[in-house]
Order: structure tokens, then sequence, then C-alpha cells
């Protein structure tokens, strides 16, 4: 009897997790100038560039990693899609290199929409933002599902 | 802590090196040093391989704590970064190079200075992958390991390490040490200490040391103290028993020591192992010269009656049956004394029943030897002469009888009789006698050889056995030898005396095959010698034995002769000279032999006395005449004094109660006792016995008159007429035979009556045949007459007619 309550529980609980992640968060996009050249990245690439191994396109041309300040939504999807670590260790990991002095960290931006804008604005930057809908002025070149909460 | 180490090493040293704890706790130690020791080794290299180990795991853990900053070095080719890991490993002393790469692209190198050669280090490379991708290599690391630093860290280790194992050890050995020392050593010690003042014997009790009175060590103390006590007692006890048993060996060696009699042990071998005084005294050596000497030793053997062999194999013979043996033995004492002792010998066992030896008690029985051998020498010799007597001359007889049979050898006896001795003891005296036969012993033993045997047999007789008769030295030779000695005077002071040898010779085995016989042989050819005239030998002949033999037949016949009525008593008258009137008669006796006819009693008197039947003859001849006697006076009535003389034996006087009971038959008869009269021969007075004397005495007190019978022949000594108060003598009738023609005759008969009647005697002449005759004896004064001239004896009923007749022409 306590079994076959149990076991009905969670399966509920897992369905209803699915459905309400699947809902509440949105992908995570990679994003450039639209006036680039580059038009699909991999997640190799992606992950070079912001973790500061280089920074260039695979065409060559140099670019410059976009981050948001703080602990944005995005800024924490987005590291735990690409890297699956969460922030604190993403500042370790920008402590030491910061420490050496010769590879500096992305270029951090006030927020989400700053990001956007850099990016709509400069093509030799790259940055991330929600998957919400539309925009002028970018491209998506990598996408990266969010598929679990934090 | 340290004052009491210090006790504890001062008992230490107190302690013997060998006393038990100590050394066991040196043994535990160095044990425990020594395992100690082998552990360390062995738990330095295991120590040494686990610590290399254990440094190497370090340099991989070392490698994991970078790891991170590496990947990001490499991930982002950051040169500082890299190096600053590398400089981070570095810090570590084993590592001694680090290398980090990033594809081609050297990131970091860093080098110890001091690095070792490269032989001994150890590189190690480890592929960096990317901080976000494991899958993905972003450079790499190698890391060289100063392998020599490992290894003598590692040393070292391990070297510190079992140093510091060896030091427990040896701690815990101190501490084990100490804790047994005083837990253990101590009060041990303690016990040990106090155990050794208490004597033995005093039933004191050991106190444990304090605090250990319920443990091992108390339980120790008082097993110890029951121990003691247990020891106490049976020491007690022992000591008793010893005093017991040196009080009882002293008792037995007093015992021993002062014994009259010898005391000699001997050991198996024959060896003297124990004497005691008296042996020491009896054979006057020492004890210490005798001990552990062999009986066989001839220094030390005394006795002369044995040899030691002997000896020896008796006592082999007792160890061997184990029966006891009686030894004599004798030999000479240190005195100078013969001594004789019964050696009792028996044998001596072990626990094990196994003979060690033999015991000897010998007893002094000297005095009772020498009286054997007096006894034994007067049994067998003559004290007179020093001659073996009869029983020893059958003995020797036997002997040499046996010896001769064997030696087909003959033997020849010599029977020596002397003549006339008995005259010469009558009027010499037994002093003289006596000499005499002693001389008479030396002269047959001169003439006989050595070894000849010469014995006395009794009074005057003597024998010599000589055995092994050869030609050269013959018999005859011999036995003529010592009738000549024997017819030499003998002199004795002032006193001669005469006798002669009569000697009859006999031989084995040719007259008689055994002694008996040969004895009986010697005994008639001596009876012939005399016969033949004395003072001279005669051998054996066989006619001899036939003469024995008839006398023997004539003994066994006379035997009967009383039971049978033949004899018989004859009467002699007796006449008075001056009235020729019978007034007395003689008794005779006669013996009507069926074969033989009438025997005179000069035949077998001699024979009745021989075989003893003189006392029943001469009882029963009494009695007749008493009867004769009684009827001659109822004949012829009373007033006549008739008298009839009985000749009563020698042998009658000397044994048995003839005279008594004819003094108490004359009584019984009623006769008056004047009418009987004795007649007795001179021997009898020369005996001059007690018993003699009190029957003569006996016989006249009763009223019996006395005759003195053959007068003249004999001694015809006047001194025992006067003392035993005789009636009447008797003249010989061979002094009356020549009474007519020899005129010493004559004088003789005339002394006689005329002596007699000084003495107050009446004399009768016998043999009286011819009136002449009469005449003589009448005109010297001879008051009896009796012979043939009258009338010759008669039997009882022809005497009593004749007297009866001659009282008729009397009257007439």
């Amino acid at each position: 009897m306590g079994k076959r309550f149990s076991g009905t529980k969670t399966w509920v609980m897992l369905l209803a997790l699915i459905l309400f992640s699947a809902s509440a968060r949105p992908d995570i996009v990679v994003i450039v100038n639209a006036a680039s050249n580059v038009e699909q990245l991999s997640r190799d690439d992606v992950v070079n560039i912001f973790m500061g191994r280089y920074r260039k396109l695979p065409d060559g041309t140099s670019v410059m990693p976009l981050d948001i300040k703080g602990d944005a939504p995005e800024k924490k999807d987005f590291y735990k899609a690409l890297l699956d670590k969460n922030l604190p260790e993403v500042n370790a990991y920008w402590a030491r290199l910061v420490f050496s002095g010769r590879t500096s960290p992305p270029l951090i931006l006030e927020d989400a929409d700053q990001v956007l804008k850099k990016v709509t604005l400069d093509p030799t930057v790259i940055g991330y933002t929600t998957d919400s809908g539309t925009r002028e002025g970018v491209k998506i070149v990598y996408r990266l599902p969010v598929t679990s909460t934090p | 802590m340290l004052s009491s180490l210090k006790t504890g090493l001062r008992h230490f040293r107190a302690w013997r090196t060998s006393s038990l704890v100590v050394d066991s706790t040196l043994s535990i130690s160095l044990l425990a040093i020594a395992l100690a020791s082998m552990f360390a080794l062995m738990g330095a290299a295991i120590i040494r391989d686990h610590e290399t180990y254990r440094m190497l795991r370090q340099v991989d853990d070392l490698l994991s704590t970078v790891e991170s900053t590496v990947q990001v070095a490499c991930f982002t080719k950051d040169l500082t970064l890299a190096q600053d890991a590398a400089k981070g490993l570095m810090t570590n002393r084993l590592i001694s190079g680090v290398k980090i790469t990033a594809g081609v692209e050297v990131l970091a190198v860093a080098h110890r200075q001091d690095a070792p050669s490269f032989s001994d280090a150890h590189s190690v490379s480890h592929a960096i992958s990317s901080p976000f991708n494991v899958n993905e290599t972003v450079g790499e690391i190698e890391l060289t390991t100063d392998n020599d630093y490992i290894r003598r860290e590692a040393f070292e280790y391990s070297i510190i390490s079992s140093i510091a194992l060896a030091l427990e050890v040896v701690a815990i050995v101190c501490a084990v040490a100490l804790v047994m020392f005083k837990r253990v050593v101590r009060p041990i010690r303690t016990l040990s200490d106090r155990i050794h003042v208490i004597p033995v014997d005093s039933g004191e009790r050991v106190q444990p040391p304090a605090g250990n009175a319920d443990n091992e060590i108390g339980q120790l103390a008082g097993d110890f103290n029951d121990l003691i006590a247990k020891t106490t007692r049976l020491l007690t006890e022992e000591q008793k028993m010893r005093q017991e048993i040196a009080l009882s060996e002293n008792r037995l060696r007093t015992l021993v020591e002062n014994s009259p009699d010898i005391i000699v042990r001997y050991d198996r071998e024959f060896r003297l192992v124990f004497v005691n005084g008296a042996y020491e005294r009896e054979t006057g050596v020492a004890a210490n010269r005798t001990l552990g000497q062999y009986l066989s030793d001839q220094s030390l053997w005394r006795p002369k009656n044995m040899t030691s062999d002997e000896y020896l194999m008796r006592l082999q013979r007792v160890m061997d049956t184990g029966t006891p043996d009686l030894i004599q033995l004798e030999w000479h004492r240190p005195d100078g004394q013969w001594v004789s002792h019964e050696m009792y010998v028996v044998a001596e066992y072990d626990v094990f029943d196994q003979v060690v030896g033999t015991l000897a008690i010998g007893r002094d029985v000297t005095e009772r030897k020498m009286a054997e051998r007096l006894l034994q020498h007067q049994a067998t010799y003559d004290a007179l002469t020093g001659l073996p007597n009869r029983r020893l001359f059958h003995d020797r007889l036997h002997e040499e009888i046996a010896k001769a049979k064997r030696g087909h050898y003959p033997v020849g006896l010599l029977f020596i009789d002397l003549d006339r001795f008995k005259e010469v003891n009558d009027t010499l005296g037994h002093t003289i006698g006596d000499a005499l036969l002693v001389e008479a012993a030396q002269r047959i033993h001169a003439w006989v050889r050595e070894y000849d045997i010469v014995a006395r047999l009794a009074g005057d007789e003597f024998v010599v056995i000589l055995p092994n008769i050869s030609e050269t030295c013959p018999l005859e030779r011999i036995a003529g030898n010592i009738v000549s000695a024997m017819a030499q005077p003998f002199h004795f002071g002032e006193q001669s005396a005469f006798v002669s040898a009569s000697i009859g010779v006999a031989l084995f085995p040719q007259d008689a095959d055994n002694e008996e016989g040969l004895i009986a042989c010697a005994d008639q050819a001596m009876y012939k010698a005399k016969q033949a005239g004395r003072d001279n030998f005669s051998f054996f002949t066989p006619d001899m034995l036939d003469h024995a033999q008839q006398r023997l037949q004539l003994i066994n016949d006379l035997r009967g002769a009383l039971s049978k009525n033949q004899l018989e008593v004859f009467f002699q008258p007796i006449i008075d000279t001056a009235s020729g009137d019978i007034v007395k008669a003689e008794a005779l006796l006669r013996w009507h032999h069926t074969s033989l006819g009438l025997i005179s009693p000069d035949r077998f008197i001699g024979l009745a006395e021989e075989a003893g039947l003189i006392h029943d003859i001469g009882d029963w001849v009494f009695r007749e005449t008493v009867d004769t006697v009684k009827r001659w006076i109822f004949l012829t009535g009373q007033d006549k004094h008739q008298q009839i003389s009985v000749n009563i034996s020698p042998r009658q006087f000397v044994k048995g109660d003839s005279v008594l009971k004819a003094i108490a038959y004359l009584r019984s008869s009623g006769l008056e006792p004047e009418h009987i009269g004795v007649e007795i021969t001179e021997n009898i007075l020369l005996e001059d016995s007690p018993i003699v004397n009190d029957k003569l005495q006996y016989l006249r007190l009763s009223g019996i008159e006395i005759s003195l019978d053959d007068f003249g022949t004999g001694y015809s000594s006047m001194a025992y007429l006067k003392k035993f108060n005789i009636d009447y003598l008797k003249i010989d009738r061979s002094f009356v035979l020549d009474l007519e023609t020899d005129l010493s005759d004559k004088t003789i008969a005339e002394a006689i009556v005329v002596m007699a009647h000084r003495l107050g005697l009446k004399v009768i002449a016998e043999g009286v045949e011819t009136p002449g005759q009469l005449a003589i004896l009448t005109a010297v004064g001879c008051e009896y007459v009796q012979g043939y001239l009258y009338a010759r004896p008669m039997p009882a009923a022809e005497f009593l007619l004749y007297v009866m007749q001659n009282q008729d022409q009397r009257m007439r």
C-alpha cells in the first residue's frame, strides 16, 4: 500500500518538474554582430573564446567576449550550460589568470541588455543572452539549451 | 625510583651470578634485545619500501593539488601560472624537476640545482586535460622525482623507526625486569635469606615477605614450612633410629668382641674380612695383620689337624649347599697351649639372597677334647703299663686281619700268660706285682718289632699282634726270646721275683680266618704250653681245637646235668685217729655223664665256675649234705658230733648269695650248725676282700666250722690262719703220698701239725691209703684222717650203711 503510494507520488513530482523547467527557462544563445562572417560556432570555440584561451573567431578575426556583471540568471545559466560550472568556480578560474596578468577575463557589462546592445553595435565582440525572440542586429552562432534548474 | 634501583643493584651484586631469577631476567633481556634488533632490521627494509612508496604517492598527491592550476595554465598557455605551479612543485624536496608543456609550447621548466644524475632520476609524465573538458588534452606535465633523496629519506626514517622500536623494547624489558625484580626476585631473595638463617631442626617457621602472604611466594613459604616440619620430624625419627642402631651395633660389637668364641668372617674369595678379639687371642695374629688376607696364606694358618686347602673346600661346600658345617681345628696357642676349636661354619647371604661368604664361630672345646682323649685313652689303654687294653687290642687285631686279608700276608698272635704271678702279688704285695707287670711289658716290647702291637688283656695276660710275619723273623724266635726274657729274675730294690711265661702262638690265616677264632687258638695253645710245664711256648694245633670243643660240649652238658639228676653227692668218711670212729665226712660231687661216664670234680668244677653254674650246684650240694647229716644222726644217735663238710668255691664267696642261702637253709632244717662244716681254699683268704671276710665271719658266727683245704700246696700263710679263725687244717694228699719215703714231707707234715696245734687248730690228713701213713700221722698228732685206707667216697645211702656197720663193729 505504502509502496504504491510512494511510487505514484515520485512519478507526479517528476512530471511536474519537467513541465515547469521547460516552460520557465529559455535557452541561452551566443550571439555576434549580424555583420560577422561567422555563422556558426562549435561548443569548443565558445569555451575557448569565453575562457580566455584565444580571442579569435574561426575566420581569424579577433573577438572580445562579453559577460554580465554579478550573478545574473542568464550568467548562471550560461556557464552552467556551457561548462557545467557555477559562478564561484568560474570566478576562481579567472582569479588565477588575472593574477598572472597574461589573459584577461571577458569584458563585464552591467546587464544582459547592455550585452545585447554592445553586440548589436560592435562586430568584434561576442556575447550571450536568453533566447527571447528574434533580435535585430545580432546573429545566433551557438545555442545552449538550458535543461536543468540551477 | 633511583634509591630502589640502587638497592636492587646492591641486592643484585650480593647475589651469585648463577641466581636463577637474575639469569632468567638477563636471558629475557638479551633475547628481547636480539629479537628487537632482528625486527628492527627486518622492519627497516619494510619501512624503507613503504616509505618510498608513500613518497611516490605523495608526488601523485602533490601533482593533483596543482593539477587544476596546471590545467588552467595549459589551457590558457599562461607561462606565469605554469611557472608558479612549477615553482610550487619544486618546493617539495621530492621533486627534482618539473616541465610543463602545452602542445609544443613549453610553459615552464624547473630543475633543482643539486639534482642527481639522470640515471637516478625518475620522470613521470602526466597528461593535463582541459579544465572544462576532461577528454581534451591541453598539455603535459613531466615531474622528475629525486629517487636518491627518497631512498635516503626512507632509509633514515627506517633507521630512526628501528632505533625507536629497539629502544621501546629495551624500555619494556627494563620495565619487565624491574617489575620482576620488585615483585618476584626480591621477595624470593628475602624468602631465601630468611630460610637461610633458619636452623633445620629448630622448628622455627619462615614468614613470607610483606605483601606476599597470599600469593605464590606465600604459598612457597608455606610449602617450605611444611617441608621443614616434615623434614624435622623425619630427621628426629632418623636420628633416633640412628642412635638405636648405633646402640644396637655397639651392643653387638661388644658381644662379638667379648665373645669367648672365635668369630671369623670370610668373603667369597676366602679373604678374612672380620676377626674378633678371641681370634687374635687364640691365634696370636693381630686383626690388622689378618684382615684382607687370604685364608690360604700359610703364615696365618695355625691348625695342625687340617690343611688350609681342606678347610677351604669345606667352606666352599657350605657356600654351595647352604648347609652349616662343624669343623674341628686344633693348633698351638701363642702361649704353647694346645687348643681344639669346633668351628661352626654357616653361609652368609646379602639382601638378595646371594652368598657373600661364610661366618665361622669357633668354640674352644679343648677341655672336652682332652677329656675325651683321656677317656678314650683310659678306655683303650691299660693305665698301669700304658699298653692297649683288651678293647683296643680287639680293634687293632680286627684292623690287622683286614689289612692282612687285602695284602695276603700272615698275622701272628702271641698269648702270653705269666706263670705264678699271683703268688708274687700275694707274697710281695701289689706294688711289686704292678712293677713286675710294667717290667714284663717292657721286656715283651724289647723283643718284638716296632710295628708289632703289644696289649695287656687282664691281670698277667699279654698279647702280641705280629703283622706280616716273615721268614727272617720267625714267630718261634720271637716267642722264644720272650720266654727267655721272662725267665730272668725281676729285681725291685732288695726284692727279687721270679715268674715265667707260657705263650700260645696262633697264625692267621692258617689257624683261623677271623679274630675270635685266632684269639681262641692262641688261648688254647697257651693252655697247652701251661700244661706242658710252663716257661715255654706252644703253637696251636688242630687237636687243641678239638679239646676246646670238648670243653664247650661239656659245659653245655653240665648245664642240664642238675635237672637230669646226673649229679650226685658222695661222702667220704673222716676217722678220728684216737678212737677210730667215723666222726666226720667230706661231701664230694660226682657227675654221671651219659656218654663219658663218671666225671671227677677236677674236670668239671672249673667248667661250672666258668659257666656260672657253680652257684646252683653248690647250693644243691649243701642241701643234700644237710639232709644226709640229719639221716646220719637219726641212724646213729645225736651224741657223736657227726659233721659233714661241704666245699665252697671261691666264686660262691665272691659273687652271689650262696653262703646266705646255705645258712638260711641250715636254720630252717632244724639241724644244729656244728654238724656242718665248710671247706675253703687258701685263695679265698688271699682275696682279703671285705665281702669274703664278712661271709666267712657270718659262717663262723652261725656256728659252722671252717676247714682250710689243700694246705701246704699254696702259700700256707700262718697269718691268715690266725686272722680268720680257722678250725681245721687239711694236709694235702701230696704230702701224705710220700710220707713214708720222703723225709722232708714227713717233716713238713709234722711241722704243720705242730704249728696248727699251736694255733689251736685241728688237723685232718687227706689221701691216707696205707697203715704206715696212718701210723706216722698218728704219731705226729694228727687228729683226723681221710682216705682209701678206710673208705672211698660213697653215695649217701652207701655211706649211711657204712657208718652204721662201722658203729655196729665198734659196739661189738
